[in-house]
């Protein structure tokens, strides 16, 4: 059948032809075709699991736990388990996921894709160094087991590699001890951009997770002003097993009306109102660990609240040494434009960059803007700005990123270019993502 | 309680497998494939701590004796047998292949006597036990489309209520579900004229209505407006529906 997909930022849409199989079976037949792509949760910002060329193969009946040792702490499930899923089977054990994106809908196949991170990445790093073993099907090679010791080459392509060496069906995890379900919750508050790098930076080995909000949308000497949210484990507390109950997020479902809520002169007052709710009381709280691992949860609303042309995220990694030089010149592009940015976070992060992963030494570093050709402006200079100090865009955040952009922060571009087709000649795994950036 | 599902890898059948998992049921998986089977095993039991068995029976050449003894041996017994197993086939509008029809007829009826009746004398005086079948409101008046399925279903329905009626006085009861659209393989990317349910939603009313006295059941209930008022249409009338 045919389907229309949309990214979760609603910026790219495409129709595409699409199967759901829920046999083992099904999914051979259906990858018979030249062009695919595996679509899992299908909550993306940039479209990773559609292709108007390519046949979409949703494999969310895939979503079983397989085998699980308590002793040896690991989980082997199939690509489609959820974030979600996962934390309900394995909180009972004392056991979680060290690393874990912002929503439970999140799919194992999408966190191995997009090698993704979490919010305590300077600790625990990112998803890619917790999986084992996978299982791929690739329709030329046939049913693959890989790990850094078998088929070691494909392994390594296929973590970070965006979908693109075949359709994940299983995966075995390394899992680590949860200490609590309960956060001790931090806000610190930080007086403007500069000042919020440099607290993260002295303040990220004393917490267990760790991130700052920033307002960006105002203007005058307090933009940039924000707080810290510092989280720690409290062991001894709980009580009640967590149900993982959330609200789906659904970018491509048909909806007509969308209302431009996030709209440039009221972004700064939405941003001021959001600040001060949330910076009432500095005194440390409890929370939840399902809240604070996945915020996203019960704010589904926010996407929609930037009308019909959605959102661009650009996430960024930039290296720590010259940060107070990069604030300088990010604040002039930023009041050159005039472009109010809905959401801004900074987090630290600690780890190798090679291939195409989103990985480093630094603080990441992140703008959200409604998409307007105003923004399109802004974000083409903070391109440049961000090659100029070296940093790298998370292409699975971007929709609208640059193949040359990428090609200029990523060194290892050509070589994951070359290593893909070497591996697939045909490269009979296409989304929009791979297309854009011409991989 | 100890249960059998015919066609379990996936759709109703699968969905139904959770259902009694999430209530403690011990399990006894049937599909055509064991490569479907045993992932959802794995899950089943690691979730819910159950006892779960599988085995690959393919229904177009079913040995019922022999997974009787399967079954016996290895659940040691069964309260509920559900016979969920199903297949359509977009060319069953007239002229169908013979093997096609003849598979259409194995899955979706005669597999499905076959089996509960050899089931029936280990299940007829169990108080505790239900005879579950899972038919289709496909079946409720002959059509040019889904002829064969349709006419397989009818058969079955109509067995399901020969069985009830000799179990009428033994204890054992006897269900069957006319389902309308759901939302599986069988229905996926056509053009639906009204909303299709859930497999999940399905399976927990079928859970919920084990132990009941209740003979045909229509899921969701709203179909059986609708059956009844094909039913109830005059000849010249209903040969002229593109249905």
């Amino acid at each position: 059948m045919r389907r229309r997909f949309t990214s979760l930022d609603l910026h790219t849409s495409t129709t595409s032809d699409y199967e759901r199989p829920d046999r083992y079976r099904q999914i051979t037949e259906a990858a018979k075709r030249d062009r695919i792509i595996t679509r899992g949760a299908g909550v993306s910002y940039a479209g990773a699991s559609f292709s108007e060329n390519a046949l979409s193969i949703d494999v969310s009946a895939f979503n079983r736990i397989l085998a699980f040792n308590n002793d040896e702490r690991w989980v082997e499930v199939e690509g489609a388990v959820s974030l979600g899923k996962l934390f309900e089977f394995l909180t009972p054990y004392g056991l979680h996921l060290a690393v874990q994106p912002g929503h439970p809908q999140i799919t194992i196949g999408g966190c191995i894709a997009a090698n993704v991170h979490g919010k305590n990445q300077y600790k625990e790093g990112v998803f890619g160094q917790w999986v084992e073993t996978l299982k791929l099907f690739h329709p030329n090679h046939g049913m693959i087991t890989a790990s850094r010791t078998e088929n070691a080459e494909i392994f390594d392509l296929t973590v970070g590699g965006y979908g693109l060496t075949g359709i994940i069906l299983s995966a075995r995890l390394r899992l680590e001890p949860l200490p609590g379900l309960t956060i001790r919750e931090d806000r610190i508050k930080v007086g403007g951009l500069a000042e919020a790098f440099r607290e993260i930076d002295r303040l990220k080995s004393d917490y267990d997770m760790i991130y700052c909000w920033n307002d960006l949308a105002r203007r005058g000497k307090n933009i940039g002003r924000g707080y810290i949210v510092a989280g720690k484990y409290v062991t001894g507390i709980d009580t009640e097993k967590p149900i993982a109950q959330y609200k789906r997020l659904n970018p491509s479902a048909k909806k007509h009306f969308r209302p431009t809520i996030f709209a440039d002169y009221a972004m700064p007052w939405i941003n001021r109102l959001y600040y001060h709710q949330n910076t009432r009381s500095t005194k440390p709280v409890m929370v939840p660990l399902f809240g604070f691992l996945f915020p996203a949860v019960g704010k589904e609303f926010y996407f929609d609240f930037f009308g019909k042309h959605g959102l661009i995220e650009l996430q960024t990694l930039l290296p720590s040494d010259s940060i107070d030089l990069y604030v300088k010149d990010f604040l002039k592009i930023i009041r050159r434009h005039e472009q109010p940015v809905a959401l801004t976070t900074i987090k630290a992060f600690r780890g190798e960059q090679r291939l195409l992963h989103f990985n480093g030494t630094g603080f990441n570093f992140t703008i959200e803007v409604r998409n307007s050709p105003a923004s399109l402006t802004l974000l083409n200079a903070l391109d440049e700005l961000n090659c100029e100090f070296g940093g790298i865009t998370n292409i699975i955040k971007d929709s609208r990123l640059r193949a040359e952009i990428v090609e200029h922060q990523y060194p290892d571009y050509a070589e994951f270019r070359e290593r893909l087709r070497h591996y697939d000649p045909a490269r009979r795994f296409s989304s929009t993502i791979s297309e854009r950036l011409g991989l | 309680m100890k249960s059998l599902v015919i066609g379990a890898s996936a759709g109703l059948g699968r969905a139904l497998a959770e259902a009694l998992a999430a209530r403690g049921h011990s399990l006894f998986l049937v599909a055509s494939d064991e490569t479907d089977l045993v992932p959802l095993a794995s899950d089943l039991t690691l979730r819910f701590g159950i006892d779960v068995s599988v085995r690959a029976e393919n229904l177009a050449s079913a040995d019922p004796a022999g997974l009787r003894e399967d079954v016996m041996a290895r659940l040691g017994g069964v309260d509920n047998l559900f016979y969920v197993a199903g297949e359509s086939s977009l060319e069953d509008s007239g002229s169908i292949a013979d093997a096609r029809a003849i598979r259409l007829m194995s899955v979706n009826f005669s597999a499905g006597v076959r089996i509960v009746n050899c089931f029936l004398s280990i299940m007829e005086d169990n108080a505790a036990a239900n005879i579950v079948g899972i038919g289709s409101v496909a079946a409720c008046r002959g059509r040019r489309s889904n002829s064969v399925y349709g006419a397989a279903k009818r058969g079955l329905e109509f067995y399901f209520e020969t069985v009830r009626h000799h179990l009428a006085r033994h204890h054992c009861r006897v269900q069957f579900y006319r389902l309308g659209y759901l939302q599986t393989q069988m229905t996926f990317g056509q053009d639906l004229p009204f909303p299709a349910m859930a497999p999940a939603a399905a399976a927990q009313k079928i859970c919920d209505n084990l132990g009941k006295n209740l003979g045909v059941v229509y899921l969701p209930r709203w179909w059986f407006g609708i059956t009844s008022i094909l039913q109830l249409l005059p000849w010249q009338v209903f040969r002229k529906l593109d249905i």
